[in-house]
């Protein structure tokens, strides 16, 4: 099983004081080679913070337990010198907030050339410089020569994401944690970064863990997806199940309050309702407070991972729940 | 929330031709001077905002969309005088905002609120989420109950919990902080609420939901808003009408169902065919119109239009002769060969 590159199992994490409520539990997932997967999900739920416990990202607060193997190392609980060698090398993250990823104090092309020399000792600053100049063109900054000498402050939103990105694929790392990587840049921009990332994954067999809120972007990039609620995966399947047959509720909640590019109504369909926290989370399922199927027992019973047909979810009504009715336009 | 309450006061739409815009904006343009090899390239500045001119009306939402680093951003600084407009003029409610002093600018505050793109690096990391939401209530001279009260109601309806208020920034996701700016700009019940990006880090159901809050207040409080995003189906939900702005200036001005309907301007085709669609097989056949040739710097933006080196229409007048906003009745846009109406 060596075109498995991260393999997540039984993910905990608690934060200090919060009672030793947990806020992400029991997540286990998996990434193969040149594989993309999407992680989706209430704002909220454990995505970013999951994926950064992964890299020992955390502050001391949190408390992680589980396990998490890349390429059958593990990587929770390994020394800070362990992951520092691996994580911007053979994993690349590109964090939610671009501003805060970046140094103020430090020119744009100082920030590349230095992420890839940190790695590659032999590398000169003007090699590395060249390469910064094609990494900005591959992200598609305009007049890169010029942008190289520039500060963060300089950069619109969607530039400093974009520098961000092109920081993470600097080494050509073999798994790339992408956290929202798209969502300040227009579309066009967007397609193109997509493109690139989609090209990188196919020529260099990089895995890429896709974080988004753009189920238009998960339809066109991801081959399978993981829905997170309330801390927990509660639903895992290939992309076009996710869009065809979801099989939890939360999931089809998700796909009903897209606002349709044609003929909109007035309201939107939310799901209703206030996601939980983990200080103040339901029992039995902690969705049933907010779903229209609960049932006696999604009050008293934690609904646990089980398959249905392809697809694996967490719900009690699982197999039975009425034919999902698809209502997303098709042009 | 009802719709139609007796506090309605959103405007007819004969009402909206007549009455006198809330937002004015006019001619604003806003240079940034060059640093790094810019400067040693010759010293032209960045305009990062070019000569835009635009009306919201009370209780109208106005969609700008555009490429990434087009100037939004900086034009709704500008707007809330964050940053010195080089010249043109903003008002509020007609009063021009450049002519006022710090004091009469933070009067004018109650009626324009903000809700930032960078919902972390705008939010005070050593403030209590709390007490954030409650910084602009402090406008209003309210009791300190009337204040937590006013306060626990904002985290009701952005869905948050209240138990977010004791803690701080770094200790939220990024979409709890985004609905911290959203609780905050909102509660002191401004006139003009500029969003930037305001849902982008939000998961579908929560958008769907401060979508519909927004417009509810929108019914029954007539405000009005600057919605700055790029989903482009956020935008089409929410906006009476829709600006795209490229490299500084305003390429399209329409009606939204005219704008998605029938985009005149070639910049607003190509966006509208790269919006990605939530369903996997219609994004397998997808053909969106690849824009080629290099993104001009705004520090030397193309001559005659300033799309042309990007446009596959361009001609030779498009490089001799920048076209002027137009109209046909329906839309307003800048193009010698507009796309068919
Ligand atoms: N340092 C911290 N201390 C306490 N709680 C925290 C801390 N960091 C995050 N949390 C909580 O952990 C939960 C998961 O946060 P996370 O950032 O992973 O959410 P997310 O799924 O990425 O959401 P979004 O889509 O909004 O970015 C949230 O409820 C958040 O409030
Ligand atoms: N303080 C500054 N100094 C120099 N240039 C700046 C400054 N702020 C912005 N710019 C430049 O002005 C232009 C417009 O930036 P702005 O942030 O307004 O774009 P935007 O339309 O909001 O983009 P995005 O969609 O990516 O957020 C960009 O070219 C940017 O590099
Ligand atoms: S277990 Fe029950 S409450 Fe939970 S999602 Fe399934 S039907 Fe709804
Ligand atoms: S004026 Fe010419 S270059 Fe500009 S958008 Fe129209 S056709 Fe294209
Ligand atoms: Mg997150
Ligand atoms: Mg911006």
């Amino acid at each position: 099983m060596s075109d498995i590159l991260l393999d997540v199992r039984g993910l905990d994490i608690a934060f200090f004081g919060m009672a030793g409520q947990r806020s992400v539990r029991d997540v286990s997932l998996t990434i193969a080679r040149g594989e993309t997967v999407s992680i989706v999900g209430e704002s909220g739920s454990g995505k970013s913070v999951s994926m950064r416990a992964i890299m020992g990202l955390l502050p001391d607060s949190a408390y992680v337990s589980g396990s998490a193997k890349f390429l059958g190392q593990e990587l929770i609980g390994a020394s800070t010198a362990t992951l520092r060698s691996l994580t911007g090398s053979r994993i690349a993250m590109i964090f939610q907030d671009p501003l805060t990823a970046l140094n103020p104090l430090l020119s744009i092309g100082d920030q590349i050339s230095e992420a890839i020399r940190i790695h590659n000792r032999d590398v000169s600053r003007r090699e590395a410089r060249e390469r910064a100049l094609q990494l900005l063109r591959d992200v598609a900054i305009p007049f890169p020569e010029k942008r190289l000498d520039q500060y963060p402050h300089e950069f619109s939103g969607g530039m400093r994401q974009r520098v961000v990105i092109a920081i993470a694929i600097a080494n050509k790392p073999d798994l790339i944690i992408a956290d929202e990587p798209t969502t300040a840049l227009d579309v066009t921009v967007q397609a193109e970064v997509l493109d690139l990332l989609r090209r990188l994954c196919r020529q260099n067999g990089t895995g890429l863990a896709l974080i988004t809120h753009d189920l238009g972007v998960v339809a066109g990039m991801a081959e399978r997806v993981y829905v997170m609620y309330a801390g927990s995966i509660v639903e895992a399947a290939l992309v076009d199940d996710i869009f065809e047959r979801p099989a939890h509720p939360y999931t089809r909640g998700l796909l009903r309050s897209l606002p349709k590019m044609k003929d909109q109504a007035k309201r939107l369909e939310d799901i209703g309702g206030t996601p939980p926290t983990a200080a103040s989370l339901p029992t039995g399922c902690a969705f049933h407070p907010r779903c229209s199927f609960a049932t006696d027992v999604c009050r008293k019973e934690t609904p646990r991972l089980n398959s249905y047909g392809r697809s694996i979810a967490a719900c009690h009504l699982g197999g039975s729940l009425p034919a999902f009715e698809k209502e997303i336009e098709t042009a | 929330m009802t719709m139609d309450g007796p506090n309605h006061a959103s405007p007819s739409a004969d009402a909206k031709s007549i009455a006198p815009p809330l937002l004015s904006v006019r001619e604003l343009i806003k240079d940034f001077a060059s640093s790094g090899v810019f400067a040693l390239a010759g010293s032209n500045p960045i305009r990062a905002v070019a000569g835009v001119s635009f009306d919201v009306l009370s209780g109208e939402t106005l969609g700008l969309v555009g490429e990434s680093g087009c100037g939004k951003s900086t034009l709704t600084r500008c707007i809330l005088r964050l940053l010195t407009p080089t010249s043109g003029s903003v008002s509020l409610g007609g009063v021009d905002l450049a002519g006022l002093d710090a004091e009469a600018m933070r009067n004018q505050r109650k009626h324009l609120q903000v809700v930032f793109q960078d919902p972390y690096a705008s939010l005070h990391p050593r403030m209590r989420i709390g007490d954030i939401i409650a910084e602009p209530l402090r406008l209003l001279n309210l009791s300190r109950r009337a204040s937590d009260d006013r306060v626990k109601e904002l985290v009701d309806l952005v869905k948050l919990n209240r138990e977010h208020l004791e803690r701080f920034p770094h200790e939220l996701s990024g979409g709890q902080r985004q609905r911290v700016g959203i609780a905050r700009a909102l509660s002191v019940n401004p006139k003009m609420v500029l969003l930037d990006e305001p849902v982008s880090a939000l998961d579908v159901s929560i958008q769907a939901g401060i979508l519909n809050l927004l417009m509810d207040l929108q019914e029954r409080l007539g405000h009005s808003y600057l919605f700055v995003a790029h989903n482009l189906s956020t935008v089409r939900h929410i906006s009476n009408r829709v600006a795209v702005m490229y490299l500084g200036k305003i390429m399209e001005i329409a009606p939204r169902d005219q704008l998605f309907g029938a985009p005149r301007h070639p910049y607003t085709a190509a966006l509208l065919s790269a919006v990605p669609v939530a369903d996997p097989k219609v994004e397998r056949r997808r053909q969106r119109i690849v824009l080629s040739g290099e993104i001009p710097s705004p520090a030397a933006p193309p001559s005659g239009c300033r799309f042309r080196t990007r446009c596959w229409k361009a001609k030779e007048v498009c490089s001799t002769t920048e076209p002027e906003l137009r109209s046909d009745g329906a839309s307003t846009f800048a193009c010698h060969f507009p796309q068919a109406s």
